[in-house]
């Protein structure tokens, strides 16, 4: 009985030795069926694009979080950013003269400073510019305000006595130097610090704005750091933080729509929106129709990849980009709907967008930029889902996050030698054959 | 024991194993590489399954499961082992796989036999790549070409065996063929294409066989210790019909006559001898198939002998060795392709009865060399069949 048992776990040995299949593989190429084709399409606009359309207004500039100042930049940009702090700490945490660390609240503040940090690289200036930080005195809404607008809401708008966010009690003015820091402090003294001491009242609030002509500047953040009393131990000087809550940023140029070209980006932000039509037979190049014979039937999978070709053009000054723009495609779901259309899911393969750079929008204005929509060319050519809806033809170019910059990034229009392309790289093969 | 014993582990094989793994390059080949339905002991005695002594579960010599008494069963596994190397390359390639080639019962009835086979009859699976280069956006970029093909011709047939008298016996089996492939060329252009991601593009297409063939055979006994028998099957054409989906053309191939020839002798109490040959005119299939390849005539050969009265760990176990060659229908290129064996095994009785084997093992092993054309696989092949009676 045990050499039978025995017998049968070896004959089972044996065969799972081999259990795990692996499949013969040819060291020839000859045994494989013919290669396929991969062949290069660029399609021209008549040939796949229609009814293009920009639209602008899409969020608002407080949604960033940041700011923008601007003197007479590029001769007409004027900008200035408007901050409204958080409530004031309410208690701070202090060692006594035993060194236990205690919370302390009975304290008071006798002044302090604001930072301001910017970004470099997107800011203009090379050398110094001169910068006012001041208090604002006019009732003002930072969803809302604009220029000339201090609060544009339903059913209540006012206008600021002075464009701009004016008039200010002024504070502080200084000079801030790129090449020596990426930060300023306006310091402040007790009185002006109490100004902004009850976010609930609707005038407190603080402009910072550029005195120097011919800049512009970024601001990415702020706050207000405020020397602290304590009670427990007069000797210590805590220096707490009321965060910046709200930032926005109010500017005097209203950028028209291209009447020829296309806009992405911007705060509030543009859209670019178009129709797509993808052929559904080719005729030709004579390479493709002497490898597969023409007209062909285009399928999904024969689209290895597509994009859409853009030419890069530079905007206005005042709205060039300084810093990378991130693109985003998505298809446009109620076209009917537009400019409110709700929009699908992103077609870029990246989740941050496409990311393209800001000299493509100045010195190498005319530069191709390829935004990848292979999913959906072949969503197109797949023609209804299984529930029988057709796929949307419209798509929306816009920037990844809206508003994600002041600036906008723009691209030539249909009608021109840079119109925009469609680009295909197509694999194709004889239908597959039994040997 | 024993029964239940064996057939648990048997059992458990067949569910723990996928579908059939293939096992040569040559399954490129024309309609693929022949699989043969033969147990442990056949494949042990380099035997086409044919003439062998005592009563047998072979779908090539329908006659010999008349003598069967007692219902039967049989289950062969075939677990491989090969080394692919092609002329003028270095390199090696390793691969392995177990397949299932037979499944058979046989059942006393209407004074005769009535069996049922479900045998594997060509094995097609193989893949390979072939690296090319694509201008992508204008730049010359690497991609490769992947082709994978997965798919096997079975045989399920349905016989009926007599004894016209206490040494003749003949049986006729009525198959069926079906099974499936699926041909998938995928281009892969990796990551390092310079424009972003681009999609890989896949060509594919399944067929589904289907046809007919015939068996019949005639087994006798000569001089009390003599057998011979021979057999002869005729199909009709092997269909492929593509499958919904599929773009490729529906295909046939002609299915030459399969003639087959087998004797063994006892010439001492204890020590068999069997000789077996087959031939079959495969060039007429060869328009049917594709460029690569090329049909011919198959003559095949195999000798063996058995030595019945060995024993091993007190139990009987008979010794067998044995020795074939064969050519193969079809071949990569022009050059006809063969295979030779070198083969030794044994028999586990597990279980017997007044003289009737009522469970065995049969444990087959072979060293052999398959070549054709550029290519050269030496392989090993094991073979372990399990037939139960009585049940």
């Amino acid at each position: 009985m045990r050499s039978t048992r025995a017998a049968l776990i070896a004959a089972t040995a044996i065969t799972l030795a081999a259990c795990q299949d692996e499949t013969p593989t040819s060291l020839g190429a000859d045994l494989l069926p013919p290669q396929p084709l991969t062949i290069e399409l660029e399609l021209p606009w008549s040939q796949f694009g229609s009814n293009l359309a920009v639209f602008g207004g899409y969020s608002r500039p407080s949604r960033m979080r940041e700011g923008v100042v601007a003197k007479a930049y590029a001769d007409t940009l004027n900008a200035n950013t408007l901050v409204r702090f958080a409530s004031y700490p309410a208690s701070a945490s202090v060692r006594d003269s035993d060194g236990t660390l205690r919370t302390d609240t009975n304290i008071s503040f006798f002044g302090g400073y604001f930072v301001a940090f910017f970004d470099t690289l997107a800011s203009t200036n090379t050398g110094p510019v001169t910068l006012q930080f001041g208090a604002v005195q006019t009732a003002w809404h930072p969803p809302s305000a604009t220029w000339t607008s201090a609060i544009d809401t339903v059913g209540d708008r006012r206008a600021w006595p002075e464009p701009g966010g004016g008039p200010i009690t002024p504070m502080v003015t200084i000079d801030w130097n790129p090449t020596v820091a990426d930060s300023v402090q306006f310091f402040l003294d007790s009185a002006q610090v109490a100004t902004w001491s009850d976010p609930t009242d609707p005038t407190t609030g603080a402009r910072l704005e550029l005195l120097t002509d011919g800049a512009r500047l970024r601001v990415v953040g702020g706050a207000l750091r405020l020397n602290t009393r304590s009670s427990i131990n007069p000797d210590t000087v805590p220096i707490l933080t009321a965060q910046a809550q709200q930032v926005t940023f109010i500017y005097d140029v209203t950028a028209a729509p291209p009447a020829d070209g296309m806009r992405v980006g911007g705060a509030p932000a543009w859209r670019t929106v178009l129709d797509v039509a993808v052929p559904a037979q080719l005729t030709g190049p004579p390479a493709l129709c002497a490898a597969v014979g023409c007209p062909f039937t285009l399928q999904p999978r024969h689209v290895s990849y597509a994009a859409l070709g853009l030419r890069t053009r530079q905007p206005e000054v005042a709205f060039q980009p300084t810093d990378s723009v991130r693109l985003d495609v998505r298809p446009v779901l109620a076209r009917s709907a537009l400019p409110k259309s709700p929009l699908g899911t992103s077609l870029v393969p990246d989740p941050a967008g496409l990311l393209v750079g800001p000299a493509l929008f100045g010195a190498q204005a005319g530069s191709l930029v390829e935004v990848p929509i292979t999913n959906y060319v072949r969503a197109i050519l797949s023609g209804p889902d299984p529930a029988g809806r057709p796929p949307p033809t419209t798509i929306a170019i816009l920037s990844s996050n809206e508003p994600s910059s002041f600036t906008f990034a723009e691209f030539f229009g249909p009608g021109g030698p840079n119109e925009p392309v469609l680009k295909l790289v197509l694999t194709v093969s004889p239908p597959m054959e039994l040997q | 024991m024993t029964k239940r014993a064996a057939i648990v582990p048997l059992v458990c094989l067949l569910l723990g194993a996928g579908p059939l793994g293939a096992q040569s390059i040559f399954s490129s080949a024309g309609i693929g590489l022949p699989v043969e339905g033969l147990d442990g002991r056949a494949r042990a005695l380099g035997s086409f399954g044919i003439g062998l002594q005592g009563p047998m579960l072979s779908p090539t010599d329908p006659a010999a499961s008349a003598r069967f008494p007692l219902p039967s069963g049989v289950i062969v596994a075939q677990p491989s082992w090969v080394d692919l190397t092609e002329q003028g390359s270095p390199d090696h390639r390793y691969f392995q796989g177990t397949r299932f080639p037979l499944l058979g019962l046989a059942y006393p009835a209407f004074q005769g036999v009535v069996t049922v086979y479900l045998t594997s009859v060509f094995d097609q699976g193989f893949d390979g790549e072939r690296p090319v280069n694509v201008v992508l956006g204008g730049v010359t970029v690497p991609a490769t070409d992947r082709f994978t093909q997965d798919g096997s011709v079975s045989q399920l047939a349905v016989g009926y065996a007599r004894r016209l008298d206490a040494r003749t016996a003949v049986g006729i089996s009525l198959a069926r063929y079906s099974g499936r492939v699926d041909r998938n060329l995928t281009r892969d252009y990796g990551t390092s294409t310079g424009i972003g991601r681009v999609e890989p593009y896949v060509s594919a297409g399944s067929w589904r066989y289907s046809g007919e063939a015939v068996t019949g055979g005639v087994a006798t006994d000569l001089f009390g210790s003599v057998r011979i028998a021979a057999s002869a099957t005729w199909s009709s054409d092997l269909r492929a019909d593509a499958t919904s989906g599929t773009e490729g053309s529906d295909r046939t191939y002609s299915v030459p006559l399969q003639l087959r020839l087998g004797a063994s002798s006892v010439l001492t109490p204890g020590l068999t001898v069997s000789a077996s040959a087959v031939r079959a005119d495969w060039s007429s299939t060869g328009a049917n198939i594709g460029a690569g390849s090329s049909a011919g005539t198959v003559l095949g050969f195999g000798a063996g002998i058995e030595l019945s009265r060995a024993r091993l760990l007190g139990r009987e176990a008979p010794l067998r060795f044995g020795y074939r060659r064969v050519g193969l229908p079809f071949a990569i290129g022009t050059e006809d392709a063969h295979e030779r064996v070198f083969a030794g095994g044994l028999a586990l009785i597990l279980n017997q009865s007044n003289g009737v084997v009522l469970a065995t093992v049969d444990l087959g092993v072979e060293n052999g060399k398959r070549s054709g054309g550029t290519f050269t696989e030496d392989f090993w092949r094991g073979t372990v069949s399990l037939r139960l009676a009585g049940f």
